[in-house]
């Protein structure tokens, strides 16, 4: 690394205002930061109503609108970045002006950067044109820089992006070459050379600050270089110094990384307003296709999902689905909505699908058996979503049976069948000890050696006025329990036999004295 | 030597019935009678039965048992029950040794339809051992051969409770059998209406209406 020259000290030493730079404290480990930058984004994110003619899109600077990008027709009529609009519009009187839209520049940066988490974990958004990659942790994975930069150039190709970026040991060396379209830097030696021929505007100093070193007779980032560092320091400003010293690497340079948003949507236009199923299905593959291309891609699921119906004049119709268990199978998804689909009917005609997934979560990998392949059920599963999805979820339950005299209260719903079936998976994948004794999971029972029939009615039915017709075979099994929470029993249960052979199981209600059948021997 | 030769030259139709596989019923009786020694698995199997009570499902308990016990070498499967017309008693089951984890209730919308879009699901997912399913007297033909064709895709034990007023209609059902109730108290009267690759026949299967211990042992052999 060049040392720096501190061959004339103009100015006394005041060490407090620059910060110390120890050459020791170099960054060993080289990065490779990759800085693409989008000189037309202002322009490309807004989409012009005409193509042939020419267009520029302006932003409004000191109360004077002034032009901030221009389309190629546009720039042959002589307009340039920086024209102002009235001089614009004398240059080309058919100019269609569009007004600049931070917030659509900052989505399409994001969305880029999105993406760009599939070449590295350390994506940053430098606003409001670049994105900044490091690539070095990446070179082993995609084989080289170059195919890395090939899959950049192919997805800025796809995305219509003009483009241009450039590789540097750091963030901001690789920013201000990739402003001057220069070459990839890939060495420490090279790079304070190639920085020092850079022409101070690639910095996106403020004007006055720019004006300042140019009247100090500065013209490159190697002549701020040269300078004394203290007196670069009072005189043009500790920040810039800063600034300097990341972008030749001298002190450690930092960078805010990017996080990709936990969700997404997108919306499919149908083109006209239409009820038929087999469009809307159309539209959710190609949906589901990009979601789930996404989930892929962020390693991740989701639990729920929204699918919305816009129509015209009327709120939208919004369908919603809970999923029992988070997922990134895109048949499976497909499968819920087309079960939805073909039940619903909408309407009112659609003319828009909008699809919104839940919250992204971190997508669960089980590892996989090498002696016993016990995947996680995910047939099971599906099942069981498709059911509760046409059905409720009331409808499909487990069965478990509870520790309780009260024969209406010994068994229970387990709604939770699945939470159930996975805890048991999650116990058998623990480690046993071959010839240890497996531990009794079953549920405590109370020991009975009193029939009980196998259907049971849900509510005892009174039986009053057919009781002659019964011949108890058996009992009678007094069952008197819940004198603690008040729905207490006192019953004398009986096996009988009715006239057509059917085998009850009657009680007699202590209470009122009445005949109730409760169960069928099936 | 010649009489041997004509006799082995001479095709006999029970050969023909290719049996898949069987699940024992745990009853010695009914397992006789049966081609493959117990209940066809990957085919429809129909109870006819009217009312219920008369050991309808005692009848399957020890099948039942079988099917659900835990056997870590195989994947868990569920054995589905579909639109029951009463609560299956958990304490019950336990009793002749089902294990009520493996049981999955599934209560369709109302209407047959619904419930044989059920029936096709949990069949066809190929998570389902067995599937029991109480279904009305007309059930489409074409739903019913597709079940069928499902049901032999996946090796599924289907069982299918219908109304005798069904027995008149054509079924591509492997086993179809008719309960009613038998003479004595504590038996079933088996009438087995068709049985592919057997014959038809009449028992009375006993042990297991109104105690259930000689069922549990049976589910044990």
């Amino acid at each position: 690394m060049p040392r720096l020259l501190h061959s004339l000290d103009l100015f006394a030493p005041t060490p407090s205002e620059a910060p110390r730079v120890d050459e020791q404290a170099a960054p060993r480990k080289l990065q490779l930061w990759i800085a693409v930058c989008l000189p037309s984004l202002a322009f490309e994110c807004l989409a012009a109503a005409d193509a042939a003619l020419p267009a520029v899109v302006v932003e409004a600077e000191r109360g004077q609108l002034h032009v901030v990008a221009a389309s190629s027709a546009a720039a042959e009529a002589g307009i340039a970045s920086g024209t102002k609009l009235g001089t614009a519009l004398a240059l080309a009187a058919s100019l269609q002006v569009l007004e600049r839209s931070p917030s659509l520049e900052r989505n399409c940066l994001e969305a880029l950067a999105a993406w760009a988490e599939t070449l590295t974990s350390m994506v940053s958004v430098e606003a409001p044109d670049s994105v900044l990659l490091e690539v070095a942790g990446s070179l082993k994975l995609f084989g080289s820089l170059d195919s890395i930069k090939a899959k950049l150039q192919a997805e800025l190709a796809r995305r219509h992006r003009d483009f241009r970026f450039c590789v540097a040991p750091t963030a901001t060396a690789a920013l201000w070459l990739a402003r001057a379209a220069n070459a990839d830097v890939l060495q420490w030696r090279q790079l304070a050379g190639s920085l020092a021929a850079l022409p101070l505007a690639v910095t996106r100093w403020p004007a006055e600050v720019q004006a300042l070193l140019h009247d100090l007779g500065l013209r490159t980032l190697g002549d701020c270089a040269r300078l004394p560092r203290d007196g670069f320091a009072r005189r043009v400003g500790r920040s810039y110094l800063l600034e300097l010293d990341r972008a030749f690497g001298r002190c450690v340079d930092l960078r805010a990384g990017f996080k990709a948003p936990q969700a997404w949507s997108s919306v499919v236009d149908l083109g006209e307003e239409s009820v038929d199923s087999e469009i809307f299905i159309e539209a959710v593959e190609q949906l589901l296709d990009e979601l789930c291309a996404e989930l892929g891609r962020r390693q991740a699921e989701i639990a729920s999902l929204d699918l919305t119906f816009e129509h015209l004049h009327r709120p939208p119709t919004v369908e919603r689905f809970d999923l029992r268990e988070p997922t990134h199978d895109r048949d499976r998804l497909l499968h819920l909505i087309e079960d939805r689909l073909e039940r619903s009917a909408l309407p009112v005609p659609a003319i828009a699908l909008r699809m919104e997934s839940g919250v992204f979560r971190p997508l669960e990998h089980t590892g996989a058996d090498l002696f016993e392949a016990k995947p996680h059920d995910e047939r099971a599963e599906a099942l069981l979503e498709r059911l509760q999805e046409r059905f409720g979820s009331a409808a499909v339950y487990g069965l478990c049976a509870v520790a309780e005299h009260r024969p209406e209260r010994a068994w229970a719903k387990s709604p939770e069948a699945r939470a159930q079936a996975r805890a048991e998976q999650r116990r058998e994948q623990l480690p046993t000890r071959a010839g240890m004794p497996a531990v009794e999971q079953r549920r405590e029972q109370l020991p009975k050696k009193e029939a009980r029939p196998l259907w049971l009615l849900q509510k005892p039915v009174a039986i009053e006025a057919r009781k002659d017709s019964l011949k108890l075979v058996s009992g009678p099994e007094r069952i008197e329990s819940g004198w603690w929470d008040e729905q207490d029993v006192a019953r004398d249960y009986y096996m009988a036999k009715n006239g057509q052979g059917q085998r009850l199981w009657v009680f007699l209600d202590h209470r009122t004295r009445s005949w109730f059948l409760h169960g069928l021997f099936g | 030597m010649e009489s041997n030769d004509w006799q082995a030259r001479i095709w006999r139709g029970n050969a023909a019935a290719v049996v898949r596989a069987a699940l024992p019923t745990g009853f010695r009786e009914l397992d006789r009678a049966l081609p493959g020694g117990g209940w066809p698995l990957g085919a429809i199997t129909e109870v006819l039965v009217d009312g219920y009570g008369i050991g309808e499902l005692g009848l399957l308990m020890p099948a039942l048992a079988a099917l659900t016990k835990d056997d870590p070498a195989k994947r868990k499967k569920w054995v589905a029950w579909i639109a029951p017309p009463f609560v299956p008693y958990a304490p019950a089951l336990q009793q002749h040794g089902v294990n009520v984890d493996r049981l999955l209730m599934i209560h369709p919308t109302a209407g047959n339809k619904s419930r044989l879009w059920a029936i096709e699901q949990a069949v066809r997912s190929g998570s389902s051992v067995g599937v029991l399913a109480w279904v009305a007297s007309v059930v489409d033909d074409v739903v019913l051969r597709r079940l069928q064709l499902a049901a032999e895709d996946q090796g599924c034990w289907v069982l299918l409770f219908r109304p005798v007023s069904a027995r008149l209609q054509r079924s591509p059902a492997a086993l179809r059998i008719h309960l009613s109730q038998a003479e004595s108290q504590a038996a079933t009267r088996v009438e087995i209406v068709k049985c592919r690759g057997g014959r038809p026949g009449i028992l009375e299967v006993a042990g297991f209406a109104l105690d259930p211990a000689p069922t549990s042992q049976a589910s044990r052999q």
